[in-house]
């Protein structure tokens, strides 16, 4: 077997997934500086690391193209990594926080007051909790669409609007892969950004609920290693937001479970598909 | 020992591999390595907008 591996950066996690890796075959550790296409690669399966997100689409789709698969596959990076896609995706399977998207200013403000203040306005891709917006009235609503006018990337000119949801102090990033629930901790922070890439602090989550909700996000997706971001509120659980490119450090250091391992497991699984 | 390229603070950087990341102690910043033999440490560029999970 002969597993590649994409990066941009040889972070903690790709470190474990190249030692994991190791364990199951041959790796071969693939640097942007080194991938171009078309070109044969001798792979069985690429594990994709870029940390762009786009970077991470069109390396997936390449390698597919020539015939080698990939984990996450392109359709899921394509799904998962886009905010409206996951939207459309999970709306009537599982709860969601409320949402809208608007096509341009006007729209925007409309669908701002439809679902009513507080509103948090989200860049369609993107992580870390770059560039969220809590909108609490209708002077900063009209502050940050009249800021969104002078960005250059057009697709914040399209508008993704979640309902606020008043979490207590912490939110849930559960863990799936390949169909098999893995583990979720608990990301505690008292900034309303709970993301632990801003310092939140992990806790492990040991929550039927949440097994059962995250078991049905990858159901609804139907394949992929899935990174879930859960929200507890005083309707349930809520799906914030699914991962496609999932960094673990932090979970593997507080719960122990072998991540980088079921990540490789997969791949040898989808290798052999 | 490799420099920190920011504040200058020599790093005790161990067995790194090429395009890993290291942080300097002193001052925080992230830092690549881009060569290994010898060590040589790069500022990490500004993140890139679609960067993330």
């Amino acid at each position: 077997m002969r597993i590649g591996i994409t990066y941009s950066y040889l972070r903690p996690e790709e470190k474990m997934l190249k030692d994991a890796a190791k364990e199951k075959g041959e790796v071969v550790m693939l640097h942007e500086d080194e991938l171009r296409f078309p070109t044969r690669y001798d792979l069985d399966v690429v594990i994709v690391r870029n940390m762009g997100h786009y970077r991470a689409l069109y390396t997936a789709k390449m390698f597919e193209a020539m015939g080698i698969p990939t984990v996450n596959s392109w359709r899921i990076i394509l799904e998962a990594g886009d905010k409206i896609l996951t939207s459309l995706i999970l709306h009537g399977k599982v709860d969601i926080p409320e949402w809208r998207v608007a096509m341009n200013e006007k729209s925007a403000m409309h669908a701002i007051k439809e679902l009513g203040y507080p509103v948090i306005m989200k860049p369609i891709t993107g992580s870390w909790g770059r560039l969220l917006s809590k909108i609490n009235d209708r002077d900063s609503a009209e502050a940050v669409v009249e800021l969104r006018r002078w960005m250059s990337n057009p697709l914040h000119h399209i508008y993704y609007i979640q309902k606020y949801v008043d979490k207590p102090g912490r939110d849930i990033r559960s863990y799936v892969i390949n169909g098999e629930y893995i583990t979720a901790i608990y990301r505690y922070s008292e900034h309303w950004i709970t993301n632990t890439a801003r310092g939140g602090r992990a806790e492990i989550c040991n929550d039927e609920e949440v097994r059962e909700i995250s078991l049905k996000v990858w159901e609804t997706f139907g394949d992929g290693a899935l990174a879930i971001d859960i929200f507890e509120s005083s309707e349930g659980l809520l799906v914030n937001e699914v991962n496609p490119g999932m960094e673990f450090k932090n979970v593997v250091r507080v719960t122990g479970a072998d991540i980088p391992g079921k990540i490789v497991d997969y791949a040898v699984e989808v290798a052999r598909r | 020992m490799p420099l920190c390229p920011i504040c200058g603070n020599e790093l005790n950087v161990g067995d790194v591999e090429l395009h890993e990341i290291v942080e300097c102690p002193r001052c925080g910043a992230e830092l690549e390595v881009v060569n290994v033999n010898p060590i040589h440490l790069e500022e990490l560029p500004p993140i890139e907008e679609d960067w993330g999970e």
